[in-house]
């Protein structure tokens, strides 16, 4: 009851910032809804189009990065092909929504578009899973990064859906609000998750699969339930991103995406979804951070500190910056 | 018939080069049990280490030649097993008790590592590797034609074969390494010295994904410092295709994946080229996890 409590006071919380926001931005109209499904230009007067940028990417990261957490940190399964349900997410999104409801308002595209994204991506990840998830350790890695690959490489052989040109004017009606309160429901959501009877459940099977079977648990339903919605926050995810950016190309989901997402999860600590935030947030920030030094000294050092980075902290604290510890309002307790 | 003698004859040489990359996959994976996701920017730097050899240390006006050929191949193959070792000794070596999903970590963060340093050191535009050796092409009749340059893949690649062949099976250090890839506490148990064996073998790994890397360059000139990402992980399936962490495996997988990379291009389409491999990945891990050579493992309670 407690947690409830405390979730609605967020989610309040949140709604109350928007709107005190939207007050002083918009000088005292009732036009809250602008804030999370208009053009970016609501926000554009507060923050620079750059730092605007960023923060769209951060929030798209930190829920990347949660949903894997479900998969990664608390189920125990190693999955390598998470950009893989982004994209199908994106694409689809952005297929329904220009092709099928390209004059209808902006909320009913971005539920229709969002809802559907995450249909597709969570049919997709059931029928992977299914074949798959009697792997376990690295081999269910490779396996899902092989889908993940094959899904951009077709496609990449669609031609509706522009191939390698990428897509072009994709409605951008998704803004800096929408994702952000994206994050935050997806945010609380996973720790409810973590925290009720499926996330015990998923828990017990990362410490002992056998034992949990044991205990009454059937693992392969768990798993198959954590893939599910896994990959249902990816395939959202991905629909927000497309129509923040209003471009979508393969090439920004290749395996080297899902590797980011995996060490956003792994710096801040497998097992922890402060950690997932916290790691997030360091790898969407730090190589932005780092263009300062590119103007320093003139040579682009900046993905190169960010891969020592990456090599330092898997070496100097192999637990992640968390570890197992969670901030207190992510608490169990 | 003849289309067909033409693309087996491409296919091998492809076959062999991921041959060649794809044993230091496996004889890695077989010690540490890691999947070095570095490799393929090692023999990334293997091509590079050739052609800045071939560039500058050579004296102007040399002739294209077997010697050439052969000189650059070792700079390759010592420049690569130099970096193989460093990366070992630095991001490896520190991580031995860790989780393995760090190491693997780690592994990621050093390929990016060297896939832009390599852009900062050699420019992000690709370069042209050097013609080191006569090209010519020898017409088998029937429009079938066998390149020096394959005749020569293939030459290095088997011979490279046959001395790791008889390093693995016929010398002290091969024994150890196979005793390690049973079990790394019983090998360290009974005396054999885990680190100086998971040395050599990461010189050996890397000096044959540096000749690879060479032989590449001669294949297809074009070289820039992303040239790694593909190819290492086309290696990298063959290598599970053979049954990762066996030798014979690896070589066999590779001139499958060749093969069937080569007929797909070429009776199908080249754009489905790529996803072809894993396809490969996909139905081998799902209808026979251990490969083609591998033995199937059974978990204990």
């Amino acid at each position: 009851m407690k947690n409830i409590n405390k979730t609605f006071l967020i989610i309040a919380m949140f709604f109350g910032l928007a709107i005190l926001l939207n007050f002083v931005m918009g000088g005292f109209s009732f036009d809250v809804a602008s804030l999370f499904y208009a053009k970016p230009t609501r926000w554009q007067g507060l923050i620079s189009p750059y730092y605007y940028a960023v923060l769209v990417i951060l929030c798209v990261n930190v829920v990347l990065s949660v949903s894997l957490a479900l998969l990664n940190g608390f189920t125990g399964l190693f999955t390598m092909g998470h950009a893989g349900f982004m994209a199908i997410g994106a694409y689809t999104s952005a297929s329904i929504v220009t092709f099928m409801l390209p004059t209808a308002p902006f909320f009913i595209q971005m539920i229709v578009g969002s809802l559907c994204a995450g249909t597709i991506a969570a049919l997709i990840g059931f029928l992977i899973g299914v074949s798959s998830l009697r792997l376990n350790g690295d081999y269910l890695g490779m396996v899902t990064l092989g889908f993940s690959e094959i899904i951009r490489i077709m496609l990449l052989n669609i031609d509706a859906v522009g191939g390698a040109r990428g897509m072009t004017d994709i409605p951008q009606y998704s803004n800096l609000g929408s994702v952000l309160l994206l994050a935050v429901i997806v945010i609380l959501v996973i720790k409810r998750i973590r925290d009720g009877r499926l996330g015990r459940a998923m828990l017990a099977i990362k410490e002992n699969e056998m034992a949990a079977n044991m205990m009454g648990i059937n693992p392969l339903a768990i798993k198959v339930k954590a893939f599910v919605i896994s990959s249902f926050i990816a395939g959202v995810a991905g629909s927000f991103f497309a129509h923040s950016e209003g471009y979508l190309s393969t090439q920004t989901f290749t395996f080297v995406k899902s590797f980011e997402v995996i060490a956003m999860n792994v710096i801040g600590g497998l097992g922890s979804l402060s950690g997932a935030i916290l790691g997030a947030g360091i790898l969407t920030v730090l190589p932005e951070a780092l263009r300062k030094v590119q103007d320093i000294t003139g040579i682009d050092l900046r993905m190169i500190i960010y891969a020592l980075t990456m090599i330092l902290i898997m070496i100097l604290r192999p637990q992640g910056l968390m570890g197992n510890r969670e901030w207190k309002w992510l608490s169990s307790k | 018939m003849n289309d067909f003698i033409q693309h087996t004859i491409n296919g091998l040489a492809l076959g062999s080069i991921y041959a060649l990359v794809a044993l230091g996959y496996t004889m890695v994976f077989g010690v540490l049990q890691l999947i070095n996701f570095a490799h393929g920017e090692i023999f990334m730097m293997g091509a590079f280490s050739g052609l800045y050899f071939a560039r500058y240390a050579l004296p102007a006006g040399t002739q294209p030649s077997i010697g050439v050929t052969l000189m650059v191949v070792v700079a390759a193959m010592i420049g690569s097993a130099v970096l193989g070792v460093i990366i070992e000794k630095f991001a490896y070596r520190p991580l031995r008790k860790a989780p393995r999903i760090n190491i693997l970590i780690t592994a990621i963060g050093v390929s990016l590592l060297l896939q832009y340093g390599g852009q900062l050191i050699f420019g992000a535009s690709p370069q042209f590797f050097p013609t080191i050796l006569p090209r010519q092409n020898i017409d088998l009749g029937g429009d079938i034609f066998l390149d020096t340059n394959q005749i020569t893949i293939f030459l290095l690649s088997f011979v490279l074969m046959v001395i790791l062949q008889y390093l693995v099976f016929k010398t002290q250090f091969g024994r150890s390494m196979r005793a390690i890839s049973h079990s790394l506490e019983t090998a360290n148990v009974i005396g054999i010295n885990v680190n100086k064996v998971i040395f050599i073998t990461f010189i050996i790994g890397s000096a044959l994904a540096g000749a690879a890397g060479v032989l590449y360059g001669v294949a297809y000139p074009k070289i820039d410092p992303l040239l790694g990402l593909l190819p290492g992980l086309k290696a990298f399936i063959a290598a599970v295709l053979g049954g990762i962490g066996n030798i014979t495996g690896a070589v066999i997988g590779a001139v499958l994946l060749g093969l069937s990379e080569t007929y797909v291009a070429g009776y199908i389409s080249s754009t489905y080229r790529d996803a072809l491999a894993f396809v490969i990945l996909i139905l081998v891990l799902l209808l026979r996890p251990g490969g083609i050579l591998g033995s199937k493992k059974i978990e204990k309670v």
